[in-house]
């Protein structure tokens, strides 16, 4: 190739970088690698571009993409988290907008209860009805007495 | 959305050369070339007359040409099959589209490569070009498979 930069796609497998192929077009080169990554046939693929400095006689190389199973994985997972919060979110937010609606129609949100129990009631009442049994009781017993 | 719709949208995908890339991924196995009788022109009726067949073996410093896709031998000019690449014309496509072949047994993977040049009518050509390895005993380049299409650059 007689150009000066070129775009080597390379893959990640069994523990070493392979070139796969060469392109003298950044953006080809780079949707090459999307779509060999979309494969999933490598674990992970890269993009290095290597410039000739003629002046120099260096090449330079340095990775301008790169995409990788874990990394995939990875935006996954915090894709599926930030989905989740987003719908924990818009529950409450209808929750609460329902609680609104009925109170704007006029029946008006009652204060949660925090008292006794019915089964303290109960006994609340039969202390009570007990207790006024035996003040008539009482009553009755000392005006008779006396 | 269909890898049909998809690669109807999107301009890059109807690239010939990321095409015929596809193509030749989809032919053998990861470690191996693919074959030339692997490549079924039928399938790649679309492309094939944009394509050119190189015999390497054993002809590394000047392939031989056994195959010109009916396009590239239309912009040639001349009838190249069973010729030299050498021989073909400096300002035709299939001399300027294959001309970095030498990399490609080199490095021993696909390369492609876009540029330019004016013709043998005066007019300035804008071309891209893709060179794929292919081996009968999957380890060995015997033949070259390139493809490349241009397209006419009026000025003024």
């Amino acid at each position: 190739m007689s150009g000066n930069v070129s775009f080597e796609l390379h893959t990640y497998t069994g523990g070493v970088w392979k070139i796969d192929s060469v392109y003298d077009d950044r953006q080809i080169a780079v949707y090459e690698a999307q779509r060999v990554h979309a494969g999933g046939r490598y674990s992970a693929i890269r993009v290095v571009e290597e410039r000739f400095d003629a002046d120099s006689g260096k090449i330079t190389s340095k990775t301008v993409f790169r995409a990788s199973k874990t990394e995939a994985a990875n935006a996954d997972t915090m894709e599926r988290q930030k989905t989740t919060r987003r719908e924990v979110r818009e529950a409450r937010r209808a929750a609460g907008n329902r609680e609104f609606k009925e109170s704007a129609a006029g029946r008006p949100r009652l204060p949660r209860k925090s008292g006794p129990g019915p089964v303290a009631l109960t006994l609340l009442f039969g202390v009570i009805v007990l207790a006024g049994i035996g003040m008539i009781i009482g009553i009755r017993y000392l005006f008779y007495e006396m | 959305m269909t890898d049909a719709m998809t690669e109807e949208s999107n301009p890059m995908e109807r690239r010939l050369v990321l095409r015929l890339l596809k193509y030749w991924r989809g032919l053998g196995d990861v470690e191996k070339f693919p074959s030339e009788s692997a490549i079924d022109a039928r399938v790649i009726a679309d492309m094939w007359p944009h394509c050119v067949m190189l015999d390497v073996a054993g002809k590394e410093t000047d392939p031989e040409i056994s195959y010109v896709g009916t396009a590239l031998a239309e912009c040639a000019g001349v009838d190249l099959a069973g010729q030299r690449l050498s021989q073909a014309p400096a300002d035709t496509l299939i001399s300027k589209g294959l001309s970095y072949y030498g990399q490609v047994l080199v490095k021993k993977v696909p390369i492609t490569f876009g540029g330019e040049f004016v013709d043998r009518r005066g007019i300035k050509i804008l071309y891209r070009s893709i060179i794929l390895p292919l081996s009968d005993n999957g380890m060995d380049i015997d033949r070259l498979l390139g493809a490349a299409n241009c397209r006419e650059v009026t000025e003024g």
